[in-house]
């Protein structure tokens, strides 16, 4: 036995290796440190995959449908806005067929939705953990938004099948949707980054953001076509990136429009200055994180 | 070379003020009072060096951890880390009970900073360690206690650091696993790594460690010889608990040595004195000095028997062991005077029995033997 333990770490004498040097202080500079802290979290992304891993293995584990459910999920709650909203005049503006409208919408929202939920109280329930050992704190986060990504890619491919067994064709514009899902993760990332800080110490976040995301879901056009929206609102309702990447979404996949490169410029760089506030935000806060739990 | 300097470092925590547990309404933000964890604090870690920390509860050695691990940041001062840093605070901290032993290994050396493929290639190694093959791919939540902290350990023992953070990690498993533990951080401290210990396990502390430090309300008290440091922590803890008893007896000291005078030795005899005072002369008395292992547990004890007479004035009670059979180590000696079931005087903590290593031996006790070999020739027999 012994022999074996000694094998592992013969090549760990010291020297060897480059040593790394850290110095800790009271208080983080605000902007500096950023490409550091990436770097630092680049060497963890083995801790990433494997937190991912274990959300996705855990979520289903000693459940009989198992991942079935991933499925299941968005299946049913387009069911269900189809039977609600379908009867409701003007809202079949677009020419497919209003289920797939509804899942087009749905698929990118619930993305949205189930990655801030969860992210946000990701944070509380690794408490003790985080209490004993040191890792860059916003892989909590971040994996709750790849492991919900994921649940994404699954549905993704059940509404590809949908739009092929209705007999309708599936247009090379609908490439589009992987750009416009890159912005959509970077800021709901950051929004996750920001949410999960403060709600550790102000634990109303929790309660009242099913709220927050309800209210939001229905400023965006994801029940209902963007051209709904009455004129005077137009100039507010589309300085929402979201609003624009979900109405994009669904025109490239469904209509086999490519999205407006304006538009996309613009959500790419609202995205980008949001994930590098919330993260440098993120990082300035994340000492005090295990003190406020 | 230097690994771990720390300078002036205060840590302080924000806690409510006493009796305020109500929740919160908008604008009545909570009072708050402040507790310093650390004052001050400076010291350094050489590299190759094995510093242990002891003190007692709530002194600020697990803040001190988690200031070096990063968990937390300091309120002033600095510190600086040559090299990659791991820290064992609690093994199997981070274990999903519904994950199987060999994703639970993956995910806690990734939790520890030990990449995908390290971990694979170690894989053997740590199951071996932790003697756990059979059980290897059951859920964590069905382990005995005791193999899920042996795994944790296994895992946290084959990091690849330079500077190893153990905080409490000793007091667990069986003896033949500690005594495995052991053997890990002597591999570790003959490989040149730097190893912090934090332990009140005094016995650990002074078999490991290169030096010591005492920490005290947030504050290093004394630095040096690991022995120097554990004396001078148990001297202080029993000086809080010599008040003058209102008994009608006193006791006044009590020393451990060998017959001749030299240090206290496994194999070698005893001699335990205890010297008191009594009020006034007390007959039917029984005398026991009890002696505690580090973790708290009675090791056993010397008791004078029925019908002790103590006469008036100053006297001595003498212990004669012809031989001293306990292991190595530091107990503690709890002192108790008592008449017919009547408890007249009762010191905890009272002295300090340090066992250094006489005859080498394995397990908790020397057993008094000898040995002899016998041959049985067939021509003999035959």
């Amino acid at each position: 036995m012994n022999s074996i333990v000694k094998e592992s770490y013969v090549h760990t004498s010291p020297g060897e290796r480059h040593r790394p040097r850290k110095v800790i202080r009271p208080v983080r500079p605000l902007f500096g440190s950023v490409p550091g802290d990436l770097r630092l979290l680049a060497g963890y992304f083995g801790l990433f995959r494997a937190m991912t891993m274990t959300r996705l293995k855990l979520r289903y584990r000693q459940s009989l449908l198992g991942w079935l459910w991933a499925v299941l999920q968005p299946l049913a709650l387009m069911l269900v806005y189809v039977a609600v909203f379908s009867r409701v005049a003007g809202y079949n503006a677009s020419p497919s067929p209003y289920s797939l409208f509804v899942m087009a919408g749905l698929l990118p929202w619930s993305f949205c939705s189930t990655a801030t939920t969860t992210a946000a109280a990701g944070m509380l329930s690794h408490r003790t953990l985080m209490a004993k050992v040191y890792f860059p704190r916003e892989i909590v986060p971040l994996s709750y938004v790849a492991a919900a990504l994921f649940d994404f890619l699954i549905a993704f491919v059940l509404l590809l099948a949908m739009i092929l067994f209705c007999g309708l064709p599936l247009s090379p514009q609908a490439i589009f949707a992987i750009p416009i899902m890159v912005i959509v993760t970077v800021i709901i990332a950051a929004l996750c980054l920001l949410l999960s800080a403060i709600q550790v110490r102000i634990r109303d976040i929790n309660v009242g953001l099913p709220l927050v995301l309800q209210i939001l879901m229905f400023t965006t056009p994801v029940v209902y076509p963007g051209t709904a929206v009455p004129e005077e609102f137009r100039a507010v309702y589309w300085a929402n990136p979201l609003a624009i990447l979900v109405e994009d979404f669904r025109l490239a996949v469904l209509d086999g429009a490519a999205p407006n490169a304006d538009g996309l410029l613009y959500c790419a760089l609202v995205g980008g200055v949001f994930f590098l506030l919330a993260y440098s935000v993120f990082k300035r806060l994340e000492a005090k994180i295990v003190d406020e739990m | 070379m230097i690994d771990v300097q720390v300078r002036n470092v205060s840590k302080c925590y924000n806690l409510p003020a006493r009796g305020d547990t109500s929740p919160r309404l908008f604008g009545f933000l909570p009072r708050r009072r402040t507790f310093w964890a650390l004052r001050n604090v400076s010291f350094e870690i050489r590299r190759g060096e094995t510093l242990g920390i002891v003190g007692p509860n709530g002194s600020g050695k697990t803040t001190l951890i988690r200031l070096l691990s990063g968990i937390t940041a300091p309120k002033t001062g600095e510190i600086e880390i040559n090299g990659r840093l791991a820290s064992l605070v609690e093994v199997g901290a981070g274990f999903q009970p519904d994950l199987t032993g060999r994703e639970n290994i993956f995910l806690n050396g990734a939790i520890l900073g030990m990449p995908y493929r390290e971990i694979a290639r170690k894989l053997p190694a740590i199951v071996d360690f932790a003697e756990m093959n059979e059980f290897l791919d059951v859920p964590v939540k069905q382990y005995s206690s005791g193999m899920f902290v042996r795994l944790g350990f296994a895992i946290a023992a084959h990091l690849s650091a330079d500077i190893l953070l153990l905080d409490e990690v000793l007091a667990v498993g069986d003896v033949a696993f500690q005594a495995r533990c052991f053997e890990r951080i002597e591999a570790l401290r003959r490989e040149g790594k730097t190893v912090l210990l934090v332990s009140h396990d005094l016995a650990a502390v002074e078999r490991v460690c290169s030096r010591a430090l005492l920490l005290r309300a947030g504050r290093i008290v004394l630095e040096g010889d690991p022995s120097e440091v554990i004396e001078a922590y148990h001297t202080a803890s029993f000086a809080r608990s010599t008040q003058e008893a209102q008994g009608p007896v006193v006791t006044r000291g009590l020393t451990f040595d060998t017959a001749d005078g030299g240090p206290v030795r496994t194999g070698e005899p005893l001699h335990c004195c205890l010297s008191y005072e009594a009020r006034e002369t007390l007959v039917d008395v029984v005398v026991r000095v009890s002696l505690i292992w580090p973790s708290g547990y009675l090791c056993t004890e010397l008791s004078s028997g029925q019908g002790l007479r103590l006469e008036r004035g100053l006297g001595q009670v003498e212990f004669d062991c012809p031989m001293l059979t306990m292991q190595r180590g530091i107990y503690s000696a709890d002192v108790c005077i008592e008449r017919r079931g009547n408890i007249l005087e009762w010191r905890p903590r009272f002295g300090l029995l340090r066992v250094g290593a006489g005859r080498i031996i394995q397990g908790d006790f020397y057993l008094a033997h000898s040995t002899r070999a016998r041959s049985f020739s067939l021509e003999a027999s035959g």
